[in-house]
């Protein structure tokens, strides 16, 4: 192949690259938006079917006073960088982690991940909009806001089923980690949960169960400590942390703090970055959903993730990843899909 | 009416592996584009001039994606290919006489840094600083470093050879596999001034920064990091230093005696040797003039990949304040590994950084 073949070659294949960076953007921006329709679709599709009384006005669920919703999955994800000879890693909202080739170089990074998860009775998407930086003293610091949209199936609805769906702006979060040693490969993270979003959504005066409101309605915080071993084929991560649930809040809803473990292994090559992932949590109590203990509500959750960090462009990595949690119960399964786009400045 | 499911499944199914095609199909650096240089890097660089009359060596994509040998003059002037090839040239490295360049070519079309490691894809070839005599001189082989006495340093994996040019024999000088641990990789060998010790990178199986005395025939661990490198004088070193530092790296310098680090125990704060301000401070690659008063190293605003992203060549008088350090390449192509031969140094001495 000649040089000017050679170029030519190239200019096809970043064509190519481009145009598949554009669609995992739009993806990224749109998954939320399509997992949303087919959620009120399958919504309409089940209130239809549902015998109510004739004195019962049909349910519709107002969009205007609905918002919000918890990101699924685990709660607060320890994130932040591993640079260096090796590729690194972040948390993202709904428990998927993203783990690919950003390795700092830039003062500010810019992560926009979606999230769509599904449990028996929760569909779940999210979509987080985070922002951190670097700052002197080997800190960083970071907020991150997600959007959120909750399909939940409830049984007691005044007498039937039904899915109520909410959506709107979920509990912001503030990150702080610090890195520690020479290397700086071990590192600590508190994670601050502000309560942005709506915790006591009713439809027809009928709340809405805890793990689908938009917010928690409390302040909650994680803090974690991992530690990152570098490898020349990518990283082995590490870490564990507490989780502090909050305590109840107004209306008597109640998440039980609980303990986080996780490793996570990438393998990079020239343009991509796989990676699988396993997180253990202990739940340290049971939630309570209006004053009521769940009961249906074992200790251990486990996420097992796989993702794949493609670098499109040298300026938008992007990436994509899905996650099975497995519960004590099987009520707690669920299974998530999410698509991401980053950028830096 | 929708296709059967297995139709659409194989439709999918087409459609990832065609898309995963065109991934791996992808390779290369970007060829980037020129940018115009700011009134205040220009002035720094201008400044350089003044003081010194040398000529930098780098490796670069922004001819066509692999990667060229380049040369400039210490101001970032002239600046014109060395090499030109459809392979990546990089790794250049002056002769002690500044006559010559050896340099770390690829044998196929594009070969990533990550597979340094992998000697069987890379050899070592050698060409005249204007441009002539360009020629193979070691096969397999990379990471190819001048010895004090004229010889070529080179690495095949957990190997290290010295090479003479005069007789093109090879001798075993280090048996990383044997001494060290098996399937460990050495990168970037650099015998110290006084020809006792070489300094290496290890990967592979052991990640760490060391130096082998090559009398005592034992390993001294240096600490993490990568590149490191030797001052002309011998007694301080320098090497890369990862999660610390603006952009997540720094250069940091240490004293060295007897072929281990002076003060093992030196605090962060003694350590750090060079950091640039502002948001390109991303620092790799650094190398110190052989008389001992200039770096030049390369740093990029974003990302890490040595080989792909936005780097671009710096130099800095040692002692003098960082934010006096100069850019000079203005390119949004990738500028790796430079190198520095001083011809005149009309400096006044600085004050030795800590």
């Amino acid at each position: 192949m000649t040089r000017d073949e050679l170029k030519r070659s190239r200019v096809r294949t970043v064509d190519v690259a481009a145009i598949l960076a554009l669609g995992a953007a739009v993806g990224a921006l749109f998954l939320p938006c399509a997992a949303r329709a087919f959620a009120r679709a399958s919504a309409r599709s089940r209130v239809r079917e549902l015998s109510l009384g004739r004195d019962c006005a049909p349910w519709r669920v107002s969009r205007d006073a609905l918002l919000g919703v918890r990101p699924s999955g685990s709660e607060l994800v320890t994130w932040g960088n591993v640079g260096g000879c090796g590729v690194g890693g972040t948390g993202g909202g709904g428990g998927i982690r993203w783990i690919g080739r950003r390795s700092g170089g830039a003062p500010v990074e810019v992560e926009l991940l979606a999230n769509v998860s599904r449990g028996e009775d929760l569909t779940s998407t999210s979509t987080s909009l985070k922002v951190t930086g670097d700052v002197p003293g080997r800190f960083n610091l970071g907020v991150q806001v997600p959007y959120v949209d909750n399909t939940r199936h409830v049984d007691d609805f005044w007498g039937g089923e039904a899915d109520l769906s909410v959506s709107g702006l979920g509990d912001a979060s503030l990150l702080i980690s610090r890195k520690f040693g020479l290397e700086g490969r071990t590192s600590a993270s508190l994670t601050l949960g502000i309560p942005t979003g709506e915790h006591d959504v009713q439809v027809q005066s009928y709340t809405l169960p805890y793990d689908a409101q938009p917010g928690k309605g409390v302040f909650t915080a994680s803090l974690t400590v991992e530690q990152s071993l570098n490898r020349d084929w990518g990283p082995i991560i590490i870490g564990g942390g507490y989780n502090y649930g909050g305590g109840e809040n107004d209306i008597e809803n109640y998440r039980a703090d609980s303990l986080t473990g996780y490793c996570y292994v990438g393998y990079r090559t020239e343009r991509l970055v796989h990676s699988v992932g396993a997180n253990v949590s202990i739940a340290l109590g049971k939630d309570r959903n209006l004053g009521n203990e769940i009961e249906d509500q074992g200790a251990f959750l486990l996420s097992l993730q796989y993702g794949v960090e493609v670098t499109l462009t040298y300026r938008v990595p992007a990436f994509f990843a899905v996650m099975a949690t497995l519960g004590e119960k099987s009520s707690q399964n669920s299974a998530a899909l999410a698509l991401g786009v980053m950028t830096f400045f | 009416m929708g296709h059967p499911r297995h139709i659409r499944a194989r439709r999918a199914a087409t459609l990832i592996a065609a898309a995963a095609l065109s991934l791996s199909a992808w390779a290369g650096a970007p060829r980037g584009k020129a940018v115009e240089p700011t009134p205040g890097e220009l002035e720094a660089a201008k400044k350089i001039g003044e003081q010194l009359d040398a000529l930098i060596v780098w490796s670069t994509s922004r001819v066509s994606g692999s990667h060229d040998i380049w040369i400039m003059k210490a101001d970032g002037s002239d600046a014109r290919p060395l090499t030109k090839s459809d392979a990546v040239d990089w790794f250049a490295r002056f002769s002690p006489d500044g006559k010559q360049v050896i340099f770390t070519r690829s044998k196929a079309p594009w070969q990533s840094e990550m597979n340094a490691q992998y000697a069987n894809r890379w050899d070592i070839w050698i060409i005249n600083v204007d441009g002539t005599g360009e020629r193979k001189l070691i096969p397999d082989a990379t990471w190819g470093t001048w010895t004090p006495d004229g010889k070529v340093l080179f690495s095949r994996g957990g190997k290290v050879f010295t090479f003479d040019l005069g007789s093109s024999k090879e001798e075993l000088v280090l048996d990383g596999d044997e001494v060290l641990k098996a399937g460990v990789i050495v990168q970037q060998p650099q015998m110290s001034p006084d020809g006792k010790y070489i300094a290496a990178t290890l990967r592979g199986r052991m990640r760490e920064t060391g130096i082998w005395s090559l009398e005592r025939k034992s390993w001294a661990t240096v600490g993490g990091g990568c590149q490191i490198n030797w001052f002309p004088s011998g007694d301080r070193m320098i090497r890369m230093n990862e999660n610390t530092g603006r952009g997540g790296t720094e250069v940091f310098a240490f004293p060295v005696k007897d072929g281990a680090p002076a003060n093992p125990d030196a605090p962060y704060e003694e350590l750090r040797f060079m950091d640039l301000p502002g948001a390109r401070s991303h620092e790799y690659f650094p190398v110190i003039s052989r008389n001992g008063r200039w770096m030049v190293w390369c740093a990029t605003d974003r990302g890490h990949d040595h080989d792909i992203y936005d780097y671009e060549v710096f130099i800095w008088r040692i002692g003098s304040p960082h934010s006096e350090a100069a850019r000079l390449t203005f390119h949004t192509g990738n500028d790796r590994w430079p190198d520095i031969f001083v011809i005149e140094d009309r400096s006044a001495p600085a004050e030795q950084a800590r």
